[in-house]
């Protein structure tokens, strides 16, 4: 696709830097709240832990996807054609979530905590997260570029809120953090499937609005 | 060459005013090389095409002529016919708004000739 | 025909508002347009629209007889360089004025590296300093920077010299008649500041609610607009069958703005002054409040 390589390299130019600072900011997280979790801390409660570690990835990916939407918009005031502007922005924003991912496992390996544990055994259940944060985010970007932002905000938000009631409700919140033991493979299986599904719902609606919408690109 | 262009008139007729002014002040000779459209526009700062205007003005009226691909020359006694040209234009450009002027207050044709007179030179 | 921009009866509407209502316009390659018109007349949506930044409600805009619209060949051809603004948009602001001029390299495939660096020495602009540390006159010569060095065969500029001082401002129309002379590019100026950019432009295009008022050479369209003001009953008769504009009363007198046809000429008399009037003049008689 024309235009598409100058994109990339925009992306990756410019603002691999910010993105990879966000990410170690993100294993910094986990390394603390794994510690914490060990009962260190004010955080008595063993749940607590949990939902501040996901609602803390959920801001570092709203403030990716927010950061996409402006991405975007430099790139096609610059004069670059829409669909590659949206295809060279996504593709980056996958390249940065792999980076991230990476960076996460490493950290988690590396250091002696719980999560180390928790991905050995349910590696899908950390993906099947990725996908639906990510998906979640597609969708509120969509929706805050075509200027609803506060709509969008609060979408994300109660994608998060959903998630974690929806991991407590089943009993599987506990269960996917702290226990050793395996925990129930098909759950892992569903979450996976609502994420990617929502992912693909995500770049329908973002490449469908795109296109149409218009940028107030001052 | 470098008066400042004003609003009275069209910018284009000051151009080729401005150098027709040169010509008779001897500023450029004939067959002299005058300054390419591009060198006006530059030094006036405006657009090449306006000031083309005023240089083909002059082409159109023998004062100038193009040697291809070298530029633009004064034509041999271009100084006499621009002396000429603005003797005709002397009426059109002094006479008739001094005419219309001295009717509006009511001045008559002898008390104009009776100023005329009264100046020395 | 072959080298034109054409926009043909577009239409652009931002959510109720109507901007652009069924405009059609052609611009030949080779000159320097001017774009006047009042705040909100819809020169920004325009420009956006033909550099294919925004989309059309409906109409077409074509290049060389090639739809624009997301057709990034013809894009690549077209170099809008809009006004800068550091505070709304955080993904420039941290950058320094040389990251920014390398950014824009990425998307003009005619960048002139050399000409942008000795630009920014004309311009007194420090390369390493932070856009968002930069004043808004500075900006302004940022893009305008972009826009020179783009080499792009198209370049749209949006009030380019919003800000800038009035040194700076001559320095640009000289430097900006010099790349014009040099190669030839097509330029679209939208500009507020009317009168001292007017020796500038070849040809004027005046956008009046939503509609192309007129596109006309410049020194043509000033060769027949007149003011004709006197005896209020003289400049009637005189005026009649003619479109006039904001005509002024005081008194027993009475002054309009009129555009003859080419060649048409009409001489002051006793009852009545003829006089020619400069482009701003013009534009606030057409596209002006009447007086009252």
């Amino acid at each position: 696709m024309k235009g598409l390589g100058r994109n990339v390299k925009f992306m990756t130019g410019f603002f691999l830097k910010l993105e990879i600072k966000c990410y170690l900011f993100l294993a910094l997280m986990w390394v603390v709240f794994g510690r914490l979790n060990d009962g260190i801390g004010p955080f008595v409660n063993e749940q607590a832990p949990f939902y501040i570690f996901w609602i803390s990835v959920a801001l570092v990916l709203i403030c990716a996807m927010s950061h996409s939407d402006m991405y975007f918009k430099t790139m096609v005031s610059q004069g670059s054609a829409r669909k590659p502007a949206a295809l060279g922005m996504l593709l980056s924003q996958y390249a940065f979530v792999v980076i991230q991912v990476v960076i996460l496992l490493a950290v988690a390996m590396l250091t002696d905590s719980n999560w180390s544990l928790a991905i050995k055994i349910c590696p899908l259940g950390l993906i099947a997260v990725i996908f639906i944060l990510q998906g979640a985010g597609i969708i509120c970007a969509t929706i805050s570029m075509s200027g609803h932002n506060a709509w969008a905000v609060i979408l994300f938000l109660g994608t998060i809120v959903a998630f974690v009631l929806g991991c407590v409700l089943l009993g599987y919140a506990h269960d996917f953090v702290w226990s050793a033991e395996m925990v129930k493979p098909y759950n892992n299986l569903l979450f996976l499937a609502a994420g990617v599904l929502l992912e693909i719902i995500g770049l329908a609606a973002y490449y469908k609005t795109m296109q149409k919408v218009d940028l107030k690109l001052a | 060459m470098n008066e400042i262009l004003t609003q009275e008139k069209s910018i284009y007729l000051q151009i080729s005013d401005m150098i027709k002014n040169d010509i008779l002040r001897d500023i450029i000779r004939e067959e002299e090389r005058v300054p390419s459209t591009n060198e006006f526009a530059k030094l006036y700062a405006i657009n090449p095409a306006t000031a083309a205007k005023g240089v083909n003005i002059l082409v159109e009226e023998g004062v100038l002529y193009k040697k291809r691909g070298i530029g633009m020359f004064v034509a041999t006694g271009a100084k006499e016919k621009i002396m000429n040209q603005r003797k005709e234009e002397f009426y059109d450009n002094f006479i008739k708004s001094l005419l219309n002027e001295a009717n509006n207050l009511g001045i008559t044709k002898e008390e104009l000739v009776a100023m005329i007179n009264k100046e020395e030179k | 025909m072959g080298n034109e921009l054409v926009c043909k009866n577009l239409y652009k509407s931002y959510k109720k508002t109507e901007v652009l209502k069924g405009l059609d316009l052609q611009l030949e390659k080779g000159k320097i347009y001017g774009l006047i018109g009042r705040n909100g007349a819809g020169k920004t949506t325009l420009l956006s629209l033909m550099a294919g930044q925004n989309p059309v409600t409906s109409g077409e805009i074509t290049l060389d007889g090639q739809k624009v619209w997301e057709n990034q060949e013809m894009m690549d051809r077209i170099c809008f360089s809009r006004e800068l603004n550091p505070t709304t948009n955080f993904s420039i602001s941290e950058l320094k004025v040389k990251e920014y001029l390398k950014m824009a390299s990425i998307y003009m495939p005619n960048w002139d590296k050399e000409f942008a660096e000795e630009l920014l020495k004309t311009f007194e602009l420090d390369a390493n300093k932070k856009l968002n540390k930069l004043s808004k006159g500075m900006l302004s010569m940022v893009t305008i920077t972009v826009a020179l060095a783009s080499k792009a065969e198209f370049t749209f500029m949006d009030e380019p010299v919003a800000g800038v001082d009035v040194v700076m401002r001559e320095q640009f129309y000289r430097i900006l008649l010099d790349e014009f002379a040099e190669s030839g590019r097509t330029f679209v100026i939208s500009t507020h500041i009317i009168e001292e950019a007017a020796d500038v432009f070849e040809e004027v295009i005046m956008l009046d609610k939503g509609k192309i008022l007129l596109k006309e050479n410049a020194v043509e369209l000033l060769d027949r607009a007149r003011h004709v003001s006197g005896v209020a009953e003289a400049v009637d008769k005189v005026m009649e069958g003619r479109e006039t504009y904001r005509p002024e009363k005081l008194g027993r007198s009475k002054g309009v703005t009129v555009l003859l046809k080419q060649g048409e000429t009409l001489e002051s008399d006793t009852e009545i002054s003829v006089q020619p009037m400069s482009l701003q003049q013009v534009f606030v008689a057409m596209c002006g409040k009447e007086v009252s």
